[in-house]
């Protein structure tokens, strides 16, 4: 395990909504480290997990309030960074990928139109270039026929294609951080495990460092190093992910065996009781 | 006993001629009367094209179905809905959003001409879902998805049938709200004898529910056996045998 | 949420729903003053003979054309009838054309619009083609024709309007039953064993009316300026009728002098079209389903 410094350090980080007298907190006090390692966000809806994802990058509504006292990012402050820092950090330095291709790749333009624009934001390059570069992304993917596929349309490929053409697009200009939102919760299980072996395969070989944001314990059990629960925008237990079954917090522990599983079968599965007292500090 | 569910060679296409493209490739199984029976697969393995013809939303099917006996043709009537009734995937479509619960749950009552004592089995059928009675009043919008989905079941009990068919009931829903309606599901089945046929992708939720499921991959049942050789890793068929192993990823 | 503020009656639920869209609709300050004219509107027809000052259709020869003053607020026209009570008992003709081509259009356009949307097929085909036709109309013209086919009228007026209206809420209504069609609910009805006409009537139009309705608030204004339109070539209402459109018509060829016979039944107009289309504009957003809280 390499002693360099973090690359993201975020301490008490608060999203709210609302009028600075009644605000409406989404998430409160979030205080973590990201270095080259792949770390979770796991939490139920409403948790603000997704809120966590997207305030880093500052792709909240504009009556989004995100206030903390660090939120640092390889040296820069990304509390008083300009929206033309912003931009020039996001998709360049910072990326992201979400949910459901259908939805986050632009449906009117070919797949490598779309990429071709990522490898564009990086500076001018000639027509061929472009389309060599995205042909060489795409087989880094690992889609066979780059070529063909570059020419079709989002509605014409598979969800697990569509994701990793999503991969592809946030590779473009070599980021150093990704956050994935539910990156396989719409894709079916088999599907799932190529994606994950993929972007597994990309943070070891260029040492990206990994948020990854989902509601799957189990999922993230495997795949990721660390795991943060979060349970009403706060963040309730910071574990290894290897240690997710000697879990403490009752909440993580009540979700862990609320889960169904095939190995462990009981006739009825615990309901989770929820505690006030977890939504307090 | 005959069996409450019959399907013989239920075959699918959409299109014609050269565009056309088969769905289901004869697809077979029977339910005893109080089983619940899973159907797992992933995207495009037919799975929920089978429920969709038994309720009727697809009329076009070839084959034979038999429901407590008595032939099915794809018809929508009266009778059909007392003897099946299905639970939606996705709690926030399938209740009507300008009526209220209490219109929600008289309408199947008041549809089969069935309105004497409606409050009383209103109120029952909330009681047996775990729903306060004070819910009557509210509509799908003021209540959580979980509670929809209570909602929705109680909906498709109020006719008491003895069949229910459930559609990824729970895929839509958070874990922790999961693991509620799948006892309730687990309760009501063991409470009034239902026969369950269950359609979901997540191999736990089924191993849960029913005793036994049935694999399909491309519209064909490549295996069915009981959920207890499932989980004892007795599975014979490769794909049924990649499929634990994903679940347990 | 606590319980108290939460229904607990049928009546309630309801009531409790429609004073949240109200509360929305007037929340937006636009939508408040054109609801505010409405009022005033509705409270001057309804009112007409006490507020008007004058009787509308009595001529006074000796003060025909008098500028606005103490006698006559709006002045008189060639006639020396008092502007002012004519523009006022003008509201009861708007009404009247505006709520009768709602009420035509409205039932007519819906109706075919969600049978054809639910149903597809030959019955959408044959539905819309016969929208189709009416749609290729002009307003103005139909009205001509049946003008010349049976004669200057108010009712004839409506009608030709109401002809040419219907298409527009039918397509609409067609578009809306399209989507929802395919939804979960409807699904679960029709396995209810309801009929098609149940599903049609307590599932599917009640999702349908809101924009609907919008759209009917926005043809309110188109109605005012067609009728106005066709009262002004004579078509619509006759003489000695107050209606707005033929006031201005019959005050044309003094409008260089008397401005106010022209200015007063115009400015009434314009009033009323554009509360109409802000009352159309706020309803859009406050029943917009997206926004529901």
């Amino acid at each position: 395990m390499t002693i360099e410094p973090p690359l993201l350090t975020v301490r008490g980080l608060q999203v709210a909504y609302g009028t600075p007298v009644a605000p409406v907190p989404v998430v409160h006090g979030v205080s973590f480290d990201l270095g080259r390692e792949k770390v979770a966000v796991v939490g139920e809806s409403g948790s603000g997990k997704t809120t966590v994802g997207r305030a880093l990058l500052r792709l909240l509504p504009r009556q989004a309030r995100i206030d903390a006292e660090q939120l640092t990012f390889d040296g820069i402050d990304l509390r008083h960074a300009r929206e033309s820092d912003m931009e020039a950090l996001r998709g360049r330095r910072l990326s992201m990928i979400m949910q459901d291709p259908k939805y986050s790749l632009n449906p009117v333009m070919s797949i490598g139109r779309q990429i071709g624009e990522a490898v564009q934001r990086g500076g001018q390059v000639s027509r061929a270039e472009c389309a060599e570069r995205v042909e060489a992304l795409l087989a880094r993917v690992h889609i066979r026929e780059p070529r063909r596929v570059a020419g079709q349309y989002p509605h014409e490929v598979s969800g697990g294609m569509g994701q990793r053409v999503m991969i592809a697009m946030m590779l473009a200009q070599r980021p150093q951080l990704l956050i994935a939102d539910e990156p396989t919760s719409a894709l079916d299980v088999s599907v799932r495990q190529e994606v994950l072996a993929l972007l597994d395969e990309l943070v070891a070989e260029q040492g990206l460092a990994l948020l990854f944001i989902s509601h799957d314990l189990h999922l993230v059990r495997n795949f990721c190093d660390r795991v943060l629960v979060m349970y009403a925008g706060r963040i309730v237990e910071t574990l290894a992910a290897a240690d997710l079954a000697q879990a403490r917090h009752p909440y993580t522990r009540g979700l862990m065996a609320s889960l169904p599983s095939l190995r462990h079968r009981r006739a009825v599965l615990p309901v989770l009781q929820r505690d006030a007292a977890w939504s307090a500090a | 006993m005959t069996a409450m569910l019959s399907i013989h060679d239920l075959r699918l296409a959409f299109g014609e001629g050269p565009q056309s493209r088969t769905v289901l490739h004869g697809v077979s199984l029977e339910i005893a009367r109080g089983e619940a029976f899973g159907l797992v697969g992933e995207s495009g393995s037919g799975k929920t094209s089978v429920l969709r013809c038994l309720a009727g939303q697809y009329r076009h099917w070839q084959g034979e179905v038999l429901m407590a006996g008595e032939p099915y043709r794809g018809e929508r009537s009266p009778a059909h809905a007392r003897r099946a009734q299905m639970v939606f995937q996705d709690p926030y479509g399938s209740l009507h959003p300008r009526h209220t619960v209490r219109t929600a749950l008289a309408e199947p009552l008041r549809v089969q001409g069935q309105t004497d004592r409606l409050d009383e089995r209103i109120d029952e059928v909330l009681q047996q879902v775990g729903l306060p009675l004070h819910f009557r009043f509210r509509y799908p919008h003021q209540i959580s998805g979980g509670q929809r989905q209570r909602v929705a079941i109680a909906r498709a009990l109020i006719l008491k049938p003895p069949l229910l068919l459930l559609d990824e009931p729970t895929s839509a829903l958070d874990v922790s709200v999961q693991a509620e309606i799948l006892n309730l599901l687990a309760e009501l089945r063991r409470q009034h004898g239902l026969t369950y046929l269950l359609v979901s992708h997540d191999l736990g939720v089924v191993a849960h529910l029913c005793d036994r499921v049935a694999v399909m991959q491309q519209g064909r049942i490549v295996e069915t056996l009981t959920c207890d050789a499932l989980c004892n890793d007795e599975a014979q068929h490769p794909y049924t045998q990649a499929l634990v192993v994903a679940a347990q990823a | 949420m606590t319980t108290s503020t939460l229904p607990f009656g049928a009546w309630q639920a309801w009531r409790a729903e429609a004073a949240s869209t109200a509360r929305k609709l007037l929340a937006n300050p636009l939508t408040a003053v054109g609801v505010a004219i409405i009022a005033v509107l509705l409270a001057v027809a309804l009112f007409a003979p006490w507020i008007a000052t004058h009787a509308p259709l009595r001529q006074d020869l000796a003060a025909a054309l008098q500028p606005p003053g103490a006698a006559h607020w709006l002045g008189t026209d060639e006639f020396g009838r008092d502007v002012f009570s004519r523009l006022v008992h003008g509201t009861r003709i708007t009404l009247f054309i505006v709520t009768l081509v709602t009420v035509v259009v409205g039932p007519l356009g819906m109706a075919v619009g969600v049978v054809s949307g639910y149903f597809g097929g030959r019955v959408d085909m044959l539905c819309m083609r016969v929208a189709d036709i009416f749609l290729s109309f002009p307003s103005l013209v139909l009205a001509l024709a049946f003008v010349a086919a049976l004669g200057p009228g108010l009712d004839h007026a409506v009608l030709a309007i109401a002809l040419t209206a219907w298409p527009a809420i039918a397509r609409l209504a067609r578009a809306e039953a399209l989507t929802l069609r395919q939804s979960d609910f409807i699904v679960a009805a029709q396995l209810q064993g309801a009929s098609h006409l149940r599903v049609l009537c307590r599932h599917l139009a009640p999702l349908c009316l809101p924009s609907v309705l919008v759209r009917l608030t926005m043809n309110m204004a188109s109605v005012v300026l067609t009728a106005a339109g066709l009262g002004f070539l004579g078509l619509g209402a006759q003489p000695p009728l107050p209606e707005w459109g033929s006031m201005i018509s019959e005050g044309r060829r003094y409008m260089l002098d008397s401005w106010w016979t022209v200015a007063a039944p115009g400015a009434a107009i314009l009033a009323v079209s554009m509360a109409f289309n802000l009352l159309g504009d706020g309803l859009n957003d406050a029943l917009d389903p997206r926004q529901a809280s």
